[in-house]
């Protein structure tokens, strides 16, 4: 995971679709990333501690059968606010980040004296 | 399951400096369902449980990486924040405003007192606000309080023989000369209340252990003086000391009790 932010745009994508505990929650990055994020496991947790302080995300206790509780973890109106602000600036961050790397214009750029070749 | 409880040991030790119990208890439930889950999965593609767990582990990350962003732990050689490092300051200011406090208190000065422990809740409240490593300053600096309050109770409730000296009366029996003491005391009386002191902080100034009175007419005021040593029984002009606790029928009795701010004074009649 590159950058601390990314990680929790991910992890309110992932709640958008609906309240999860802190294992489904890794699952389920797993399965759509495929493994690409690499994500620690263990660094979910201090991050939903810290949405859950910030009013973005609600985690309730969930009993279980003969095996500890749960923790389910859902967007609150303040979460879904927070990813809407992550949605675009991820997507200004990726459209520029993918003009450059598309850009093809092979002229010539002069910068500070030197000659710089711009190849397309 | 060794692979997990040792982790949960690591991380319950990494976190227990800087959360309280209730908060430490459930993060520690999260992390072990988690990695119960997790070893499970690794049991269903085939590896034997203690390898599932290990693999568990190392898919969680380790402790440092969990609890790094919690304040580090007391004793640290680094990071050690200032807050951490400020808590037993606080602790050591609080109890010695406190002593002070008691010691103010019984030299009298009951106004300043009560302003002196509002403070100190307000700056123990002030200190621990959001702050789980100032919980047990907080706790200590309540007892502090509780028994600092709890000594004020029983100075209150418990006036003892040594806690008045009762006065000779210097009046005259004649009319006029009675007539303008009682007048004069009735007007250093108020002058004491107006300067916001009890009589027995002004006296004390003027005569070191021994307190004045002032007596009129036909009765006077004895004062009380809670820094006499409880050996000292001085015979009144009236005959015995009042006796160790208050009459339970004082209102009726021939000796008249009267309410000062914080503490009993006697008034007794004359002859």
């Amino acid at each position: 995971m590159a950058f601390a932010k990314d990680l929790e745009a991910v992890v309110l994508g992932v709640l958008q679709e609906g309240g999860r505990h802190g294992y489904e929650i890794a699952r389920r990055i797993r399965e759509i990333d495929e493994g690409a994020l690499n994500a620690r496991e263990g660094r979910l947790y201090p991050l939903l501690h810290r949405l859950e302080a910030e009013g973005a995300i609600l985690g309730t206790w969930v009993p279980q059968d003969g095996r500890p509780p749960r923790k389910v973890y859902a967007l609150t109106a303040q979460g879904w606010d927070a990813l809407a602000t992550h949605r675009a600036a991820w997507r200004s961050y990726a459209g520029a980040i993918e003009s450059v790397l598309e850009h093809r214009t092979g002229v010539k750029v002069e910068e500070a004296g030197h000659e710089v070749i711009v190849r397309g | 399951m060794a692979n997990i409880r040792a982790f949960l040991v690591e991380l319950e030790a990494r976190l227990a400096p800087s959360l309280d119990e209730g908060l430490l208890q459930e993060r520690l439930t999260e992390a072990e369902v988690h990695l119960r889950d997790r070893a499970q999965e690794f049991e269903e593609i085939g590896l034997p449980p203690l390898e599932a767990e290990a693999r568990a582990g190392a898919a969680f990350g380790a402790a440092e990486e969990y609890a790094e962003d919690l304040p580090p732990a007391r004793g640290a050689s680094s990071g050690l924040k200032a807050e951490t490092r400020a808590a037993p300051i606080v602790f050591t200011l609080a109890l010695i405003l406190s002593l002070g406090l008691c010691a103010t208190y019984v030299l009298g000065m009951q106004g300043i007192a009560l302003a002196g422990v509002i403070s100190v809740l307000a700056l123990g409240f002030f200190a621990v606000l959001g702050r789980p490593l100032y919980l047990r300053s907080l706790l200590s600096l309540g007892a502090v309080t509780a028994g600092f309050l709890l000594v004020v109770l029983c100075l209150e409730l418990v006036p003892t023989v040594s806690a008045f000296e009762p006065v000779r009366p210097h009046f005259s029996p004649e009319g006029g000369r009675a007539y303008r003491r009682l007048k004069e005391f009735d007007a250093n009386w108020q002058q004491v209340r107006d300067a916001g002191m009890p009589p027995i902080a002004r006296r004390r100034s003027r005569c070191g252990r021994k307190t004045g009175g002032s007596c009129a007419l036909d009765w006077c005021v004895v004062r009380c003086e809670k820094a006499m040593p409880m050996s000292w029984t001085r015979t009144t002009a009236f005959g015995s000391p009042p006796s160790r606790r208050l009459p339970s029928d004082f209102s009726s009795s021939s000796r008249r009790w009267r309410r000062w701010p914080g503490r009993w004074v006697p008034v007794c009649e004359a002859g």
